[in-house]
């Protein structure tokens, strides 16, 4: 015998044996003995079944109870095509049956049931429970296995894109993105219960048996400090605001409580459906994206223009989605511009650097120490000799660069920080960014880095701040020096009613004293009565507050040119001599075209000023009139029928409006307009004596462009009554913007017709 | 027939004994591989007769296993010289039932891999798989130390080779091509084709793979199920997960015989390919070593006989159909442990499957023949 032949089997045998079975029992050893607790963990999860899953996710409400979001129970369809095939199931009739259940096509559902590479294919997703009920009924006659229904939670928003970013929505899975929902989520998605059996696949029996069973816990609700009828306000102001500049960038605003922190409504324009959370609402967007599918699917699939076309279609889309879904109140830094004057403002009164009698003159430029440029005021020919009140009313630029050369760096640095500027204010809302602000040494070390950080930073330039931070740093202003931690939820309830959580208003520091809380409200009031906001004027109520125009420091064209596109803003306070409320709307890159003045006087200011007309009377905040308010305080007309002719002239008389008597006779026996309309101050009441007025109609003329006294001349020949709002002043720059009753409307006459005044000139 | 020469008469006639050791280890090997198959099959079987019955599978294979004990003794009778002379023939035979699938073959799982003959299904790839080890040991024989030249030590044997594996090829039957090609290598080094060849061979084919893989995104995803299965959980990566939850929750001593809840529908393939994952589950880490053991003592024992065998015929043909059951056997455990990606393979004695199972018994057969030979030797050399 060959012996090479004999080693060359003992090798082929030794081989085989080494390599293939030692391999092997390694191999198993791992299997078995060191990873055996994960198998085991992982074959016990295989062989179980959890049933019964879904919880009920907790309600969102707003303060009032009304409620953004709630859940509703549905199920899901889906198929087990092994299981049908086994159990020889006629898939042509069951596709033909669920199709029109299930709004799919019955070609689509075969397809389902006849892909045998996996055992779970949904073929209706969050159906009604009276189609799950039919299906279940169908299943049970035709005794099929193979068709699984399996509970499922939908989650609806009634009030649609109402405070779509704050309270957000949840994804596909039942989680919690954005907003509320991502916020809140462990206390609203509750705990899903379930029913722990063993079951063979395909609904065997199996010997092996293992049962548990957790209860299912439904979520708690969160309960919102805000409140659906503002929020309702302030969208439709900035909407309307949006469409009266054609702004191009969206809006947000914010409505605050700045005694406690509590949030009444934040909004941010464009905003979404959270129904439909993956639809881009812009339509002119989604015309856009729509286009850019259409052009790549024209190229033959994975081709160049194809991948690449789909590529950039689909990253727009993202960027489309997320910049809807997102909260820009808080979590965008923007510019503030001269609202932050406020703040530099109280700091420099607050530690003494100026006091109300300290003088500025601006000569509208003037070259700053350490400061390379000329520094421009935005007036051109200058404010002049002015002192500290004068300096704010006319948001002097020029001036607050001497302001904060009087603070100086540190103290400037240190209150900013005080202020709460450098980080998040804490609201519990998820996605809250903290800005971006200069470096300490930037402003501080003025020998090394110049002023030019300082004095622009001063009036809220070159720099980057949330709206939130900003709204609360200013309530801290006018509220005695607290600076607060803004809150959206006021409490957490669980299914019985028991609270869970209850959020209480929390003082994070002071900022400034109580006393200079009080000049500062003085200061601000002045801005409203006398400086750049008269727009944001409401009769009976003392409004304050500051304007701010800012130009977007990082925004560049094509060219790499700085574009000057600009956000408009305006944050005012009611009533100054008690603040209570502070309401924020920012218009960001109102375009050019409509030739309006781009400025936070023209466009923010009476934006907030109708957001105050509405809410303010709402939330029961009581109106004081002054004399000069008289044009724009509503008085309801009394029943002059019977009176004699003295007795009613006084009865209108005392409640502030004017007569005038028509035919003869001793009682009055009808008046126009009738009693129990409402009337601004002033006006005159006809009184007929001896003959009944006769109901007249007219048509609501257009009043916009029309000054004060071209309206109510206008309104007089017709027979309407004007109550007139907003900036108070007869000058010619102060024109009707909006009438709450649109033009070519027939209305009896002696109706009132609201409306409102700005100074289309009107600078910050 | 020069080579005819070489069988000695007495041999001819069976005068010696079997080799018991082997063939112990044969019956064992059946015996516990049936009792595996019960269990394994049971839940299968229960479903499939909708809770009627259990034994449907054992039945069936337990007729298959009694014919291949018949084939086995009769085979172990039938001398070496006859597989000598039928070797040819068997090859062409073999390449034309390999051929026939292609026109008047059955799917069966998707694949056109069985034909009908006569009411009896089997699978061609299972003859040719014997007719090429008879025919490699046959030229093995013819080619005796001329083997080591490449015009006999490769083009000889791989002309061989290429004969059945282009029809399988055109079948798509890869399991089967990777499995005679590797007993085709184990043979021809075994006849003394230089390794150098060989290892040319298996790094030709393995840049095949990679070139095949590369470029066909059907087995790319094999590999991918291979590697991360955790991935795909539901759809490619569930067979081989399925497989692992077996095994790694048997632990060292298993849920015990019959107790095995992967059977139960979640583990496909559970009563054939898969097998072995069952044992584990079911007799934990010392029963999958104590199974292992007689496979590993069988081949040692296969080998021994095939050294001791008369001449380079019974030698070559001991040692192909062992390398058979051997390479077999460890694709099988490599594959159900995930050592290698899925391919269709069986385990001997164990996996369900009639052909196959009928088939491995007469191959014993065979090789309990040769170990007559070896006695029958011993006897002499002890006797002079």
């Amino acid at each position: 015998m060959d012996s090479a032949q004999h080693w060359r089997i003992r090798l082929t045998a030794l081989m085989l044996g080494v390599l293939g079975f030692l391999t092997v029992a390694a191999r198993l050893y791992r299997l078995m003995v060191v990873d055996y607790d994960y198998y085991a963990a992982k074959a016990l999860n295989n062989q179980t079944r959890s049933t019964a899953a879904a919880s009920n996710r907790g309600y969102v409400y707003d303060r009032n109870m009304n409620i953004l979001a709630a859940s509703q129970s549905v199920e899901n369809v889906y198929l087990d095509p092994h299981e049908l095939k086994q159990s020889q199931a006629d898939l042509t009739r069951i596709a033909a049956f669920l199709s029109p259940l299930l709004e799919r096509d019955a070609r689509w559902i075969l397809e389902q049931g006849q892909d045998l590479r996996r055992r779970y294919k949904q073929v209706g997703s969050r159906i009604p429970e009276d189609t799950a009920a039919k299906i279940r009924d169908y299943i049970q006659e035709e005794n099929i296995s193979g068709i699984h229904l399996e509970p499922a939670a939908l989650r609806t928003y009634p009030f649609e894109t109402l405070a779509a970013q704050v309270i957000g929505f949840t994804n596909l899975s039942g989680q919690g993105s954005e907003g509320i929902e991502a916020a809140y989520d462990s206390f609203l998605s509750g705990k899903t219960g379930k029913v722990i059996t063993t079951k063979g696949n395909n609904e065997m029996d199996m010997p092996f048996s293992y049962e548990n069973f957790t209860a299912s816990q439904t979520g708690c609700s969160v309960v919102l400090t805000l409140d659906a009828t503002i929020q309702e306000i302030l969208e439709k102001q900035l909407r309307a605001a949006i469409d009266r500049y054609d702004v191009r960038n969206g809006a947000f605003g914010l409505v605050m409580n700045c005694k406690t922190g509590e949030i009444l409504a934040m909004a941010t324009l464009g905003s979404y459906d959270p129904n439909d959370y993956q639809l881009v609402w812009d339509e002119d967007v989604r015309a856009a994206l729509e286009k850019a599918q259409s052009t790549y699917t024209q190229y033959p699939q994975g081709s160049a223009e194809y991948l690449q076309g789909k590529q950039s279609y689909e990253t727009a889309l993202t960027q489309a989605r997320l910049k809807q879904w997102r909260n820009r109140v808080l979590s965008d830094g923007y510019e503030p511009g001269s609202t932050f004057k406020a703040l530099t403002m109280a700091a420099a009164l607050d530690c003494g650097a100026i006091d109300l009698n300290t003088s500025f003159y601006c000569k509208g430029a003037e070259q700053i120490p350490g400061r390379s440029q000329l520094l421009h005021c935005w007036r051109a020919a200058g404010h002049g000799s002015e002192k500290t009140p004068q300096a704010l009313q006319n948001s002097c630029n020029l001036a607050f660069a001497h302001i904060a050369l009087k603070l100086g760096g540190e103290r400037f640095y240190d209150y900013v920080k005080t202020f709460g500027i450098l980080e998040k204010t804490g609201i519990d809302l998820s996605g809250e960014s903290k800005g971006v602000f200069f470096d300490k040494a930037l402003v501080t070390n003025t020998d090394k880095w110049g002023t030019a950080s300082l004095t622009s930073g001063s009036f809220g330039q070159t720099f980057k701040i949330t709206p939130l931070q900003l709204v609360r740093a200013i309530a801290s202003v006018v509220n005695g020096g607290n600076l607060l931690e803004p809150y959206i939820v006021s409490e957490v309830i669980d299914k019985d009613g028991n609270t869970v959580l209850k959020q209480e208003p929390t003082v994070v520091r002071r900022t400034i004293s109580p006393r200079t809380s009080e000049t500062m409200r003085t200061l601000i009031r002045s801005v409203v009565t006398e400086g750049t906001a008269k727009n944001a004027s409401v009769a009976g109520f003392s409004i304050g507050g500051k304007t701010g125009t800012s130009e977007k420091i990082d925004v560049f064209d094509e060219n790499c040119q700085r574009v000057l596109d600009k956000i408009v803003s305006f944050v005012g306070i009611a009533p100054m001599e008690d603040p209570e409320y502070i309401v924020l709307a920012a218009l960001d890159t109102p375009s050019r075209s409509t030739g309006i003045y781009i400025s936070g006087g023209v466009m923010a200011a009476p934006t907030v000023g109708a957001v105050m007309t509405d809410i303010l009377p709402y939330l029961g905040v009581r109106r004081n009139y002054t004399e000069d308010d008289l044009p724009g305080r509503q008085i309801l007309l009394p029943d002059c029928a019977g009176l004699s002719a003295k007795e009613a002239q006084e009865l209108l008389k005392d409640s502030g409006l004017s007569s005038r008597c028509v035919g003869s006779g001793e009682t009055v026996t009808g008046q126009i307009p009738a009693a129990g309309m409402s009337l601004p101050g002033g006006s005159e009441v006809l009184l007929y004596f001896g003959e009944t007025p006769e109901e007249r109609l007219v048509t609501v003329p257009d009043f916009l462009g029309k000054t004060r006294q071209q309206a109510a001349d206008l309104a007089g020949t017709l027979g309407l009554y004007i109550l007139a709002s907003g900036n108070p002043d007869t000058a010619a720059g102060v024109t009707a913007i909006s009438q709450d009753m649109a033009a070519g409307t027939q209305v009896r006459a002696g109706t009132t017709i609201t409306i409102r005044f700005a100074d289309g000139s009107a600078e910050d | 027939m020069a080579g005819a020469k070489l069988f000695a008469k007495e041999d001819r006639q069976n005068g010696a004994a079997v080799d018991i050791p082997f063939l112990v280890l044969t019956l064992l090997l059946l015996t516990v591989g049936l009792a595996v198959l019960y269990s394994a099959s049971s839940a299968q079987s229960a479903y499939d007769t909708r809770y009627t019955m259990t034994t449907r599978y054992l039945q069936k294979q337990a007729v298959c296993a009694g014919l291949g004990l018949i084939a086995m003794w009769a085979f172990s009778r039938i001398p070496a010289i006859v597989w000598y002379r039928l070797a040819w023939p068997i090859y062409f035979v073999s390449i034309v039932l390999l051929l026939s699938v292609l026109v008047i073959g059955q799917q069966v799982n998707g694949a056109k891999r069985w034909i009908n003959i006569a009411g009896l299904q089997f699978q061609p790839s299972e003859v040719a798989k014997f007719a090429m080890i008879v025919l490699l040991s046959r030229l093995t024989l013819n080619y005796g130390e001329k083997a080591k030249r490449f015009r006999f030590g490769v083009l000889g044997f791989g002309g061989a080779l290429l004969g059945i594996l282009v029809p399988l090829a055109l079948e798509k039957h890869l399991s089967a091509i990777m499995l005679m090609g590797m007993v085709a290598v184990v043979m021809m080094y075994i006849a003394g084709t230089h390794p150098k060849w060989l290892l040319l061979g298996a790094a030709g084919a393995a840049v095949f793979l990679l070139v095949y893989i590369r470029f066909m995104g059907y087995a790319g995803d094999r590999v991918t199920a291979w590697r991360h299965p955790e991935l795909d959980p539901g759809d490619t990566g569930y067979q081989i997960l399925q497989s692992l939850y077996a095994i790694g929750s048997g632990g060292f001593f298993g849920l015990g015989p019959g107790k095995s809840r992967q059977k139960y529908l979640y583990l496909p393939f559970q009563y054939n390919d898969y097998i072995f994952a069952i044992v584990c589950e079911e007799l934990g880490l010392v029963g999958a070593l104590g199974i292992m053991a007689p496979f590993a003592l069988l081949i040692f024992r296969g080998y021994r006989i095939a050294r001791q065998a008369e001449n380079r015929f019974s030698t070559a043909l001991a040692a192909g159909l062992i390398s058979l059951i051997a390479v077999q056997t460890i694709l099988n455990l490599c594959v159900v442990t995930n050592l290698l990606p899925s391919t269709g393979i069986a385990l001997p004695f164990f996996s369900y499957g009639g052909t196959a199972l009928a088939v491995n018994l007469g191959e014993m057969g065979i090789v309990l023949n040769i170990s007559r030979s070896g006695k029958k030797r011993t006897i002499q050399e002890a006797a002079n």
